[in-house]
């Protein structure tokens, strides 16, 4: 990453250039492969150091804020979207974890469940395990061979620290002395431009 | 009457025939909007004593879709009329036996019980694939706009299409690909 230590250059505005530019003197963006070949009765594996496909189709915002990726976009994400789904999963259909995807805690259990939902729907037939038989999906039986399909209200998130619908957690912080903030990202987002100062 | 009245009054009493595919259609839903033009409600000469009701012709009514668990717990009663005659059969069994029943059996349900219920069920004509007899495919002038779109699956893209797509987020910095 670039670094400077001028102050008065750290305006939000700069930041944002910086983020669109993507200016990186270090190989920031590389991925591994692990490739196996085999020469003269040797297996020889290697992993090679590859710069990932990912970038240059990359969505970029406007706003600098530290949000998930999905929370950013304010999307309203469904299991028939399988072009946006089939970017969480690995080969064999399974969900990525959190330290990979970076997403926060609800997002990351919203997706995977339409992930689940996409995978009982059928609709990606190329994501399966390797020892899953071929056309594994045109040889359901009973009740799976006939088409579903899923309704998003149901699914169903624990509330998290920061949602209070029924202001029981603002009346507590109030009885204690403390300042309840109601939208705690905004602040999130000012320290996240001084840290990087 | 003017010949121009007459030929007035025969188009608007004419019998329309409507398509409708049912590929991921729910039926329930469907049922609604297809009673609708069964009774000929969206005319605005209707009125319940006056015969203005359209054939509909659905197709592909194998492959309706439920949402959720529906085709494994969703059951149909029917009571022989003996004692002891009752009997639940599940969805998916239903559908094995004849792939038209629950279609025609949730329309029959949203018309409501009057005596014009038989003669309406009459005009409607199921298939459970695309092949349709030719002297009911050449009546056929309109299609219904279908209520749920039918969602693709990942096979069906290009590998262009898929690697073009805009990306929500960028693997870290030593993930390995598998």
């Amino acid at each position: 990453m670039v670094i400077l230590n001028i102050k008065s250059f750290f305006t939000k505005n700069f930041v944002k250039t910086l983020q669109t530019l993507n200016i990186h003197t270090s190989n920031i963006l590389s991925v591994k492969e692990i490739v196996v070949k085999e020469e003269n009765k040797k297996k020889i594996i290697e992993g090679v150091i590859k710069p990932s496909e990912r970038v240059s189709n990359l969505i970029k915002t406007e706003h600098d804020a530290y949000a998930c990726p999905v929370c950013r976009l304010n999307l309203d994400i469904k299991h028939t979207d399988v072009l946006i789904l089939s970017q969480f999963i690995r080969k064999d259909g399974c969900m990525l974890p959190r330290r990979v995807t970076g997403l926060c805690k609800e997002s990351q259990k919203r997706i995977s469940t339409l992930v689940s939902m996409a995978h009982i729907a059928g609709l990606m037939p190329n994501y399966v395990p390797s020892y899953s038989k071929p056309n594994c999906f045109n040889k359901r039986r009973e009740w799976k061979k006939y088409n579903t399909y899923f309704n998003e209200n149901t699914i169903r998130i624990r509330d998290s620290f920061f949602n209070d619908k029924k202001g029981i957690k603002e009346k507590f912080y109030k009885q204690m002395g403390l300042e309840w903030d109601k939208e705690p990202w905004k602040n999130r987002r000012q320290l996240d431009v001084n840290t990087s100062t | 009457m003017s010949a121009w009245a007459r030929t007035k009054q025969w188009n608007t009493f004419t019998r329309i025939w409507h398509l409708f595919d049912a590929t991921w259609q729910n039926p329930i839903d469907c049922a609604e909007t297809i009673g609708l033009y069964l009774k000929g409600m969206y005319k605005p000469i209707y009125h319940p004593m006056s015969d203005c009701g359209d054939h509909v012709v659905v197709i592909n009514t194998k492959k309706i879709a439920f949402p959720g668990q529906d085709w494994r717990w969703r059951a149909y009663y029917h009571h022989t009329g003996y004692a002891k005659g009752a009997s639940y059969t599940r969805a998916w069994e239903l559908h094995d036996k004849d792939p038209t029943l629950i279609f025609k059996k949730a329309v029959y349900s949203k018309l409501g019980n009057n005596l014009q219920r038989r003669y309406t069920m009459q005009r409607l004509h199921l298939f459970a694939d695309e092949k349709v007899p030719e002297d009911i495919m050449k009546n056929i002038t309109n299609q219904i706009r279908p209520i749920k779109i039918v969602p693709r699956t990942l096979d069906t893209y290009s590998q262009e299409e898929i690697k073009s797509f805009p990306k929500i987020f960028d693997y870290p910095k030593d993930y390995i690909i598998r």
